[in-house]
């Protein structure tokens, strides 16, 4: 614009005064009304217009005020909702409907991917287990609790506490659901020392591969080799073993000891970790004839 | 200062089917439509006032702009009527003559009350100011 009318000091300022008036007005009305006034200027005026001249023309545009006011004023013609709808679709950039667009399949998206993973289901019992160490299998009595059961047997496994010693057991689970899900840790269970019968610690472990917990075969002799950590990630349709040792130093009393048969671990599916809750076997610790702390 | 604010809600009212006479002749740029609505003498209260009612008129879908480049001249907006534009243009210049001659009646004491006078012709007909029909 440099070299025309528009250049001049008094649009300048008709101009400043046109901004201030309409200040509150949408920016985009603001910048039409501007552009029209600065056009007409621009065809009026020859670059070289002096102060009269200038002046003339914008005496005869009106006060900005007056100008403002117009331009604020209501639209008088009546105007259909369909094309105010239509007109506000307009006015919407295109990047600002791609900005929508994306939003929106980002939410779609998201929405989607959290109901796959919130709805995927929990890891299983895998019906293979065992006492870890083998002086914990050896005084082992194992009895069935829902003998009807034939396809889901479930056991009450039972045996002496070693009171000051390191006992536990490992179980299979099973990802029966179509994500992975990763095992991060112990998860909050309703007492303390959630997943052993007796103590208040334990240490949770998950096997880095798997093999089966035969019969017979104590976990450390079963699991041999395989090393043990957290977290670890099972892919659908696998297995692991998860392992719960603890040193048992709560003493009960002599007719006493304590039992648990749910696991409880913390799980990440996707964004989400929490607490599954696993239905297993129940884990017995009981004091042996004439044992005390 | 009552009479002039009176005139320029005339004025406002219109100067829109005004603007929209002269688009439909033929598409015009900005400073070209205030010229020719300021060819009638008191139509335009100031040149400004224009652009205000172009963008409203454009907001109802009366009007449409789009840049053209002019041969050795700079790039201007020019205003163009649509369909609607054309569709409101007709239907006011239905209504304009029997509301000019009703205003005309009423100013100058020549209405005639229906009760008084049974049987007198239609408003539009009557003292031999045309309505639609009778042009």
């Amino acid at each position: 614009m440099s070299g025309t009318a528009l250049d001049h000091p008094l649009v300048l300022d008709y101009l400043s005064e046109l901004d201030a008036a309409m200040r509150g007005q949408p920016p985009e009305k603001v910048r039409e009304l501007r552009e029209q006034l600065a056009a007409h200027l621009a065809d009026e005026l020859p670059p070289d217009a002096d102060d009269e001249q200038v002046a003339d023309a914008l005496r005869r545009l009106g006060p900005p005020a007056d100008l403002a006011a117009e331009a604020g004023a209501d639209v008088t013609v009546s105007v259909p909702p369909s094309r105010q709808l239509a007109r506000f679709l307009k006015a919407v950039r295109p990047r600002s409907w791609i900005a929508i667009a994306v939003v929106l399949i980002a939410v779609a998206v998201a929405g989607k991917w959290c109901d796959y993973y919130l709805s995927a289901g929990s890891l299983q019992f895998n019906y293979g287990a065992d006492w870890w160490y083998a002086l914990d299998a050896q005084h082992e009595n194992v009895v069935s609790i829902n003998a009807q059961n034939q396809m889901f047997p479930l056991v009450q496994n039972t045996t002496l506490i070693r009171y000051g010693q390191r006992q536990g057991y490992v179980i299979s689970v099973w990802n029966n659901t179509k994500v992975t899900q990763t095992i991060v840790g112990d998860g909050a269970g309703p007492t303390v020392g959630w997943n052993n019968p007796i103590s208040e610690k334990e240490q949770i472990s998950v096997s880095r591969s798997y093999t089966d917990i035969a019969n017979g075969v104590t976990g450390e002799s079963a699991a041999r080799g395989i090393k043990f950590g957290l977290p670890v990630s099972i892919p659908p349709g696998q297995s692991r073993l998860v392992r719960v040792l603890w040193t048992s130093d709560v003493c009960p009393a002599s007719n006493q000891g304590g039992s648990v048969s749910d696991l409880y671990l913390r799980v990440r599916v996707g964004w989400f970790t929490t607490t599954e809750t696993i239905p297993q076997q129940t884990w017995t610790l009981q004091w042996g004839a004439g044992a005390r702390c | 200062m009552a009479a002039e604010s009176g005139l320029t809600e005339l004025r406002r009212g219109v100067l829109g089917p005004c603007v929209l006479a002269l688009l439909e002749v033929r598409p015009r740029f900005g400073l070209e439509l205030v010229r020719d609505l300021a060819a009638a003498d008191g139509l335009l209260t100031s040149d400004g006032t224009v652009y205000p009612l172009l963008n409203r008129l454009r907001d109802a879908g009366l009007v449409t702009s789009e840049w053209r480049d002019d041969q050795g001249e700079r790039a201007r907006r020019y205003y163009s009527i649509t369909n609607a534009g054309r569709e409101t243009l007709e239907a006011f210049r239905t209504d304009w003559p029997r509301f000019s001659a009703t205003v005309g009646n009423v100013l100058n004491h020549e209405m005639t009350h229906p009760a008084e006078a049974p049987g007198i012709a239609p408003l539009d007909t009557q003292n031999g100011i045309a309505g639609q029909g009778a042009q």
